[in-house]
C-alpha cells in the first residue's frame, strides 16, 4: 500500500505505530470518496483510482505553474468533482440498474483518464511537495509533518462526510434517493440532482486524497490501479455503505499490511498479496463486511 | 415466425462469414513473415483465452476479471517443465499438465466462491484479486520464477524430437481454437448450455426448476480453466517468454474488453473481437500511441451503454434488418394471405 513509507525509517515501536496510522489515514482517506459511490449509491465504479490519480497531476500541475501546495489542495478536489459531474451526466445516469455495466464503463473512463494524463503530462514520474515541510517530534520520534498532517485530513474528512449525511438536509435526502428513488421523488426531491451532487461529492474526495496523499507516492499514470483495488477491499471488507465500516476496514487492512511487512520484511510484494488473501477470505465468510449496515434499504 | 424464419436465413451470411474467416486464418503463413506468423500464433492463444472468459462472462453471467491468472499459471508451468524437466513430452505438458493445473486452482477457487453464492460485483472483484495476488508472487520469487524479468529462452514444443516450426505453431494453435470453438458451439447449444443461460438470465429461477446452478457454474468455471491453461502454455511455447503481467489482472481486464467489443455471449464474437482488437493494436499502437488505447476505451464504453451484443451483434442485426426488409417486400408481392400467417 505505502511501500515508501514502511521502508524509510529503522524499525522501532513508536514508529511502527506512527507509519501504521498514517498508511491506515492514507487508506481510509483514498476509500472515503468510494464508500460514498460504492457503499452508499452501489455504483461498481472502476474509475476511483483513476479519479484519484487525476487528482495528484492536478496538485502537480497547480504546483508546476507556480502556486502554493495549499491552492492545489484545494483546486485537486474541485476538478475531479467536475470529471464526476461529467462521467455521471453521461455515463452512470443511464447505468443505475446494470451494476456489471457500470462496471465495465467506468473501467473504460479509467483507461480514458489514464491516456489522457499520458497525453498532456508524459511518462516520466512527478513529485508533489507537500503543503508543510519540516518535522515534528511527536512520542519521541521526529516525524514528517505531513505525515502527521494526513492523519488529521483523514479524520477531518471522515467526520464531516459522517455529519453530512447524518446532519444535514442535503445529506439526508441524498441518502433517501439512495434507499428509495421513486419514494424520494414522490416527497418532490430532485432526484437527478442529488444523484449527481453525490456522485460528484464521491469524486472530489477521491480527487483531495490523490493531492494529499500525492507527496508521499510517485505520481505516474497507472498510479491508480493498486489504490483502486485496496479501496474497494477496505468498503468491502469494513461493511458496504457504513463510515464506521471504511474506517474498521482501514484499520484491520492497513493494519495488517504493516504486521506483515515487518514479519515478512523483504517481501513486500508477498506482504501485499497476503492481506488480499485476508480479504477474500473476508469477503467470502463474511459478506456484510465487518460494520454491517443497520439502517433500511439495501 | 418472423424471427424464426430470419434466424434461419441468417444462418447462411454469418457461416458463410465464418469459413471465410477461417480460410483467410489457414492461408496467413503464405502471406506474412515468419516473425509475424509467430506475432498470430500469440493472437490465436488470446482468442482461446477470450473463448474461455465469454463461456463463463457471456454465457454463464459471471464476470471474471482475474482469468489472467489461469492463463498465467499455464504459462509458467510450461516455462519451468519444458526449461527444466526434459522428461516429460512437451506435447504432454501442454495438454494435460498445464490444463489440468489450471484446472485444479479454478476448481479450488470456484468451489470456494460458488459455495458461499459469491456472484455479480463480489464475484468480478474476488477474481480480480485473485489475479493480482498471482502476479505479486511471480514478481516476488527471483530465484523461482524470474520475478519482475520472468523467464526467458522458452523451447518450442518438440514432437519425437522434431521442434515444431512457427508456422507449424501457428497451425497447431489454430487447430486448438477451431477445435475449442466447435467444441464450445455444441456445448452451448445443448440443454447444458441453456442451463448455463438461465444461470445468467436469473439464477433463483433456474434453481427452482431443479437444477444445482453451484455445480453447473463449478463445471463451466473448471473447463473455462482448462482452456486458458492450454492457451497461456501454448503461448509460453511460441512466444518463448513468461513473466508476471501475464498473470495480471491488466491483461484479464483487456481480454474483457475485447470480448465485448466483439460480442459477447456469442463464441464468433469473442474470437473475433480479440482478433481484430490485437491486429489493430500492434498496426494501430504505433502510429497513434496513447491515442489509440484512448480511442479504444471510448469504444468499448460506447459498446458497453448501446450495444451490449457488440460488433458481431450489430453486424446481425443489420444483416437480419436488411432481410426482413427482403422478406417482407417478397411477401407484399404473394399478397396479404401471407402477412396473415405470420
Amino acid at each position: 500500500m505505502i511501500s515508501t513509507l514502511a521502508t524509510t525509517i529503522p524499525l522501532q515501536l513508536a514508529d511502527r505505530v506512527l507509519i501504521s496510522l498514517t498508511s491506515i489515514s492514507g487508506l481510509i482517506l483514498v476509500a472515503s470518496g468510494l464508500t460514498i459511490i460504492f457503499g452508499l449509491m452501489g455504483v461498481l465504479n472502476l474509475a476511483h483510482g483513476a479519479l484519484m490519480m487525476v487528482g495528484a497531476y492536478t496538485a502537480y500541475a497547480v504546483q508546476s505553474a507556480g502556486f502554493s501546495p495549499w491552492l492545489s489542495i484545494v483546486i485537486a478536489p474541485l476538478v475531479v468533482g467536475l470529471v464526476g459531474v461529467a462521467m455521471e451526466v453521461t455515463l452512470i445516469r443511464r447505468l443505475y440498474d446494470r451494476p456489471l455495466d457500470t462496471l465495465l464503463a467506468t473501467w473504460g473512463v479509467a483507461i480514458v483518464l489514464q491516456e489522457a494524463v499520458t497525453i498532456a503530462f508524459g511518462t516520466s514520474q512527478k513529485s508533489v511537495a507537500p503543503p508543510m515541510e519540516g518535522s515534528i517530534s511527536l512520542l519521541g520520534v521526529t516525524y514528517p509533518i505531513h505525515w502527521a498532517f494526513i492523519i488529521v485530513v483523514a479524520v477531518v474528512v471522515m467526520a464531516i462526510t459522517i455529519g453530512l449525511f447524518a446532519y444535514t438536509d442535503i445529506g439526508i435526502m441524498a441518502l433517501a434517493v439512495i434507499q428509495d428513488r421513486e419514494m424520494a421523488a414522490a416527497v418532490g426531491i430532485n432526484t437527478r440532482v442529488s444523484d449527481r451532487t453525490t456522485f460528484a461529492f464521491g469524486s472530489a474526495l477521491a480527487g483531495l486524497s490523490g493531492a494529499i496523499m500525492a507527496p508521499l507516492l510517485s505520481v505516474n499514470s497507472t498510479m491508480g490501479i493498486s489504490w483502486l483495488a485496496d479501496s474497494f477491499l477496505v468498503v468491502i471488507v469494513g461493511g458496504i455503505g457504513t463510515f464506521t465500516g471504511t474506517i474498521a476496514g482501514g484499520v484491520l487492512l492497513g493494519g495488517l499490511d504493516n504486521l506483515f511487512r515487518t514479519v515478512i520484511s523483504g517481501y513486500t510484494s508477498i506482504a501485499q498479496a497476503a492481506v488480499l488473501l485476508v480479504a477474500l477470505v473476508i469477503i467470502r465468510y463474511r459478506p456484510q463486511g465487518l460494520v454491517p449496515t443497520t439502517g433500511g434499504g439495501e | 415466425m418472423a424471427t424464426k424464419d430470419a434466424a434461419v436465413n441468417l444462418k447462411t451470411p454469418s457461416s458463410v462469414a465464418k469459413i471465410v474467416g477461417l480460410l483467410a486464418l489457414v492461408a496467413l503463413p503464405l502471406f506474412v513473415s515468419e516473425y509475424q506468423v509467430s506475432t498470430w500464433s500469440t493472437y490465436l492463444t488470446f482468442a482461446l483465452l477470450a473463448l474461455s472468459i465469454d463461456l463463463v462472462w457471456g454465457y454463464t453471467g459471471l464476470l471474471t476479471l482475474g482469468h489472467a491468472a489461469f492463463f498465467g499459471v499455464g504459462a509458467y508451468v510450461t516455462a519451468k517443465l519444458l526449461k527444466e524437466v526434459p522428461v516429460v513430452p512437451d506435447i504432454a505438458v501442454v495438454f494435460i499438465v498445464a490444463p489440468v493445473v489450471a484446472a485444479l486452482l479454478t476448481l479450488a477457487l470456484g468451489w470456494f466462491l460458488f459455495s458461499a453464492d459469491v456472484k455479480g460485483s463480489y464475484f468480478a472483484i474476488t477474481t480480480l484479486i485473485v489475479s493480482i495476488i498471482f502476479e505479486s508472487i511471480a514478481g516476488e520469487f527471483v530465484g523461482f520464477l524470474g520475478g519482475f524479468n520472468g523467464i526467458y529462452g522458452i523451447p518450442s514444443i518438440q514432437v519425437v524430437g522434431v521442434e515444431l516450426t512457427a508456422t507449424m505453431s501457428y497451425y497447431l494453435a489454430l487447430g486448438v481454437l477451431v477445435g475449442s470453438y466447435l467444441f464450445l458451439n455444441t456445448l452451448v447449444d445443448s440443454a447444458f448450455g441453456r442451463v448455463l443461460r438461465g444461470i445468467r438470465g436469473n439464477q433463483e429461477r433456474t434453481e427452482f426448476f431443479g437444477y444445482d446452478t453451484q455445480q453447473y457454474r463449478l463445471i463451466i468455471f473448471t473447463l473455462s480453466g482448462v482452456m486458458a491453461g492450454v492457451a497461456g502454455s501454448m503461448y509460453a511455447t511460441i512466444d518463448g517468454f513468461v513473466s508476471p503481467p501475464l498473470l495480471g489482472f491488466v491483461l484479464s481486464t483487456q481480454v474483457v474488453i475485447w470480448i465485448a467489443v466483439g460480442g459477447r455471449g456469442t463464441l464468433i464474437g469473442a474470437v473475433f473481437g480479440a482478433l481484430l482488437i490485437q491486429y489493430l493494436n500492434s498496426t494501430l499502437s504505433d502510429v497513434l500511441i496513447n491515442y489509440w488505447e484512448m480511442g479504444l476505451a471510448l469504444l468499448f464504453i460506447a459498446v458497453v451503454i448501446g450495444a451490449p451484443r457488440g460488433i458481431v451483434g450489430l453486424l446481425s442485426d443489420i444483416v437480419e434488418g436488411v432481410q426482413a426488409t427482403l422478406v417482407s417486400t417478397s411477401r407484399n408481392e404473394i399478397g396479404a394471405g401471407g402477412e396473415v400467417d405470420d
